[in-house]
Order: C-alpha cells, then structure tokens, then sequence
C-alpha cells in the first residue's frame, strides 16, 4: 500500500483541508477493492453496494478521531468487515435464520444474482467457501483470492498470525474436502 | 486446489455498468442526507427547552382557564343564589308595592313586544292573585 497515500491524507486532515475532499479522495483510492472485499463477504451485489456505502459513511463520520499511527488502509478494511460481519448478522435476525440456513440464503443469492458471471468451477468453489464459518470464510477470501499479508490481516482483523495461519489452513483442507481433492 | 488453477482465481463477479463510476455521487447525497437530518435534530435540541417552555405555559393558562374561570363562575352563582333566596328576596318582596311594581314594568323597554294585552287594572288584580310563597319557590 503506497505509504505517500497515508501520509498525504494525514497531512491534508493537518492543514484541514475539507472533509469532503479527503473523502473524496480515499473513495477513488479504495472503493474497488472494499466493494470486491465486501462482495465476496455478503455475495449479492445490492447488499455489497449498501454496505459500501455505510463504510465510507463511517469513514466520514469517523475522519476527524482517524490516528496517524495506524495506516488508513488497515483502518478502512477493519470498517468494511466489521460492516459486512454486521449486515449479515442483522440479515441472520431479520429473518430468524440458523446459521446453516445463511450459508443455504447467500448459495441461493449468488446463483440468482444477476451480476454472477462464474463459470461451473467458478461456481462450485464459492458453494465450498459458502460452507465455512464466517471468520474462516473470511480469512480464507483475503489470502487466496486477495493474497494478502498475514501481517495485514493480524491487523484488520484483530487476530494472531499464528491463528489466522491455522484458520487458513483449515479453512483449506475443508474446502478439498467438499472439492473431494487430495 | 491445483485443478481449480485455471479459473479459480478470476473474478466471477460482476457489478452493473457504471457502477464505480456513480457510486462517489451516491455517497455524498447520503452524506448531504444524514447531515442535514442531524442539523434538524440539533436545531431540535437547541429549541426543546424553549418549546417546552412555551408548552407548560399554554397548560397552566389552558387549566387556569378551564377551572379558574369555572370557579369564579361558581362563586358568582352561589352568591346570586344566596343573595336572592335568603336576604334581598325577603327584603325586596316586603318592600315590593303593587304600584311600583306597575310603575317597573311599565318603564321597560319593549314591553309591547311581549304583546301583553293587559291594562294597569288588570295587572293589579293579577298581582293581588299571587300567593308570595309561590313568588319564593320560583326563585
């Protein structure tokens, strides 16, 4: 993540450039790895796209208190999780669903959502995703599809590297488990 | 994982045309949205006391009104009736002679518009007719 990036915004908080420019800015900067971030989390596009813009209503909101010593990019995607975590949690009680009876809804949403364009292995390999607990499903998105550092995701997410390798690694012999891959 | 090497990591989801392009605009209305829902709150805020205010006034002016008023009222009829029942009732009918009784009635404004067909004589015989004691009751 280009460090400039940070310090130029910290920098223009400094001088108290407007708050809607500095948004501005970090909204051309991140929304398209936030929103591929927060899809893969809450699969359907219309969910993705709400939960979008609540994380960045939140930056906005929370742009005046943002600490210098933590990069900006490890504080938007803590917001973004947090956020998805959240809407799907509302989602579980809205609906009074179980937990499996999710996994069954977000299979169902991806299948029908009109912005899926994925091919039968494609497909086949989210299904497997879709069965691991939330957490897991998470730490298993960031490090494969986004090739993240653990060190970031330690991060964003609050948790151990040590523990995040071994949820990777689980979340890893589950998903060849459903492939019926050795 | 290997066989999946060849699609696996592409991208199967798509967004509608335009989407990133847009989705700055959409932002900032919100922003625009919630800011000016949060200045209508706080102006809220800032007048409560003074609505509030103006609120227990008309309350204590609507109760004083309702039975203030209602009380005095009440004061006034009691009195009436006092007045009239126990002393100027006695006093006005043992003072009460059929001429100026006459004399009253006939300085009235009016008084043809109640067509009373009645002469001074005959007014005079109906007053000596009335029993007082019925005059009392009526009151």
């Amino acid at each position: 993540m280009p460090e400039s990036f940070d310090s130029n915004i910290v920098s223009m908080m400094n001088e108290h450039v407007q708050k809607e420019h500095v948004l501005e800015l970090i909204i051309h900067e991140y929304k398209e790895r936030l929103y591929w971030h927060i899809r893969k989390i809450v699969i359907s596009h219309d969910d993705a796209d709400d939960v979008l813009q609540n994380t960045f209503i939140k930056v906005w909101k929370g742009l005046d208190n943002f600490k210098a010593e933590s990069k900006i990019f490890t504080w938007l995607y803590r917001i973004a999780t947090n956020e998805s975590i959240s809407f799907l949690q509302k989602k579980k009680k809205r609906f009074l669903l179980p937990i499996h009876d999710v996994e069954k809804e977000l299979i169902k949403n991806m299948e029908s959502d009109e912005y899926f364009s994925g091919n039968e292995i494609q497909l086949t390999l989210q299904r497997a995703i879709l069965t691991l607990p939330e957490k897991q499903r998470i730490v298993f998105n960031m490090k494969y599809f986004d090739e993240m550092k653990y060190s970031d995701m330690s991060a964003i997410l609050d948790t151990s590297e040590g523990a995040l390798k071994a949820s990777y690694h689980h979340a890893v012999k589950k998903i060849k488990k459903f492939l019926n891959i050795d | 994982m290997k066989e999946f090497e060849k699609h696996q990591k592409e991208n199967p989801f798509e967004v509608p045309e335009n989407y990133f392009e847009e989705l700055s605009g959409k932002i900032h209305s919100k922003i625009e949205q919630d800011t000016s829902k949060k200045d209508m709150k706080s102006r809220l805020v800032v007048l409560t006391p003074y609505i509030t205010i103006a609120a227990s006034f008309i309350i204590i002016y609507g109760l004083w009104f309702l039975f203030l008023e209602q009380g005095i009222s009440n004061v006034h009829l009691s009195n009436d009736q006092t007045e009239i029942t126990l002393t100027e009732m006695d006093y006005f009918l043992e003072e009460l002679n059929q001429e100026e009784l006459i004399e009253f009635f006939s300085t009235i404004d009016n008084f043809d518009t109640y067509n009373l067909a009645y002469n001074e004589e005959e007014i005079s015989e109906i007053l000596d007719d009335i029993d007082e004691s019925l005059i009392i009751e009526a009151f």
